[in-house]
């Protein structure tokens, strides 16, 4: 596998991990963008709003490397307000964030950095550790993040929240860069010896199989609703909570997160509930969490 | 409030985690189950010394803080108090470090980003 297969691989899955984390704060609301490595000598967070505030995680122990989480104030705002249960839709301003804004920003960079870790755990099978966030505001997006080692290679995924562009970027030295390679390969190794064809060159297909054999957990999703946090807390039971979705309508069905198929419910003859898929949607298309505005 | 006057099912709650937004979010939720903050801290250092001069009946514990993490402060407090009730709050992926809390003597753990019902919960059953 070529290190920049590693490098895009590993994108993915952080921004994979981001995207479900901010899905939690904002609902329907997060879109992932264009994952990709960037080139040399390219600027990481070329056009993003300034100012802005960037939350910085650390993997610590298990392996080397930073992520840099970046958003213009403006999106920062947005998404303070939706962690703390307030409209974040509401009119928002350019004045510098509040401290509880500035924390709920480095509490998400945290969720979501834990989040990545562990998906990253899983490939090199040991687990990695994140150091607490550090934020801090920034007036242009040049000098926003430092990059520590010339020889570091770095991705960079966007998303936008609330319409507001956010971009994650991670710093990947060259030792870890390595030692995903050797995780991925010596795994297709490995299968390739289980099935008996020890030798075989197909490292890359022997990777592609291994993934074919994971586990993934398939959800078919009725509708959603949005309440503030106060109204859920305060839930009776017995309380009717409208869905968004007709009951002629299509429902959504996801593989880990990533929005797949559209069904319709069914009962079995066994009397369980079951999806008819009834369309594939198109899974080269960005990833997202709301497929219906999408 | 002494303990005795107090409803029962309620506890004097001291909230430890780094981030004051996660602070607020607890105690309001805590707060809005009835319980009574008596106090927060931002580090595991500072965690110890709240819980000395506070003594609460439930301790919220974040795991991942700077000076010192929420694993040292649990085994800190437990030394201090055998029979403290501590609460760790983690993010996904340290389930580890989680495991190695309950070891240590945690009661329970929830799991961010959480739902106000869960922490109250936790507490609850801490308090059972």
């Amino acid at each position: 596998m070529s290190a920049e297969d590693v490098l895009q691989q590993f994108a993915r899955s952080t921004a994979d991990a981001v995207a479900g984390v901010l899905g939690t704060f904002c609902g329907e609301d997060v879109r992932l963008g264009q994952v990709s490595v960037v080139e040399r000598g390219v600027e990481p967070l070329r056009g993003m709003p300034t100012p802005g505030v960037v939350a910085e995680v650390a993997y610590v122990d298990g392996v080397t490397g930073g992520n840099a989480f970046c958003l213009g104030v403006r999106g920062a705002r947005r998404l303070a307000a939706a962690m703390m249960g307030a409209d974040p839709a509401a009119d928002v301003d350019d004045e510098p964030l509040n401290e509880l804004e500035l924390s709920a920003v480095a509490e998400a960079a945290n969720q979501m950095m834990a989040a990545a870790a562990q998906a990253t755990s899983a490939v090199l099978g040991q687990e990695i550790e994140i150091s607490p966030p550090t934020t801090r505001a920034y007036e242009s997006a040049e000098s926003a993040i430092e990059l520590p080692d010339s020889s570091a290679h770095l991705t960079s995924a966007s998303f936008t929240l609330y319409g507001e562009p956010c971009r994650l970027v991670q710093i990947v030295p060259t030792a870890f860069t390595v030692r995903m390679t050797r995780a991925l390969d010596d795994r297709a190794l490995e299968l390739d010896d289980r099935a008996g064809r020890a030798g075989d060159p197909g490292v890359a297909a022997a990777v592609a199989a291994s993934l074919t054999e994971a586990k993934v957990r398939l959800t078919a999703e009725l509708g959603r609703s949005r309440m503030p946090m106060a109204r859920a807390v305060a839930m009776p039971a017995g309380a009717i909570v409208e869905l968004d979705r007709e009951p002629e309508d299509l429902i959504d069905v996801y593989v880990n997160g990533r929005h797949l198929a559209l069904g319709r419910l069914v009962i079995t003859d066994g009397g369980r509930w079951a999806v008819r898929v009834e369309r594939v949607l198109d899974a080269a298309a960005p990833l997202t969490h709301d497929p219906r505005g999408a | 409030m002494t303990r005795e006057e107090r409803e029962p099912g309620m506890a004097r709650v001291l909230v430890v985690d780094d981030a004051v937004f996660m602070r607020k979010m607890v105690s309001d939720a805590l707060a809005e189950g009835g319980h009574d903050i008596v106090g927060e801290a931002g580090n595991g250092q500072e965690a110890i010394e709240r819980y000395q001069e506070l003594k609460p009946e439930v301790t919220t514990l974040d795991i991942t803080m700077p000076e010192m993490d929420g694993i040292a402060a649990l085994k800190a407090i437990l030394d201090l108090d055998p029979a403290a009730r501590v609460i760790m709050c983690s993010a996904l992926g340290q389930e580890s470090k989680v495991l190695e809390a309950v070891k240590a003597g945690a009661r329970d753990f929830v799991v961010k980003p959480f739902q106000a019902e869960r922490v109250l919960e936790a507490v609850g059953k801490a308090l059972a």
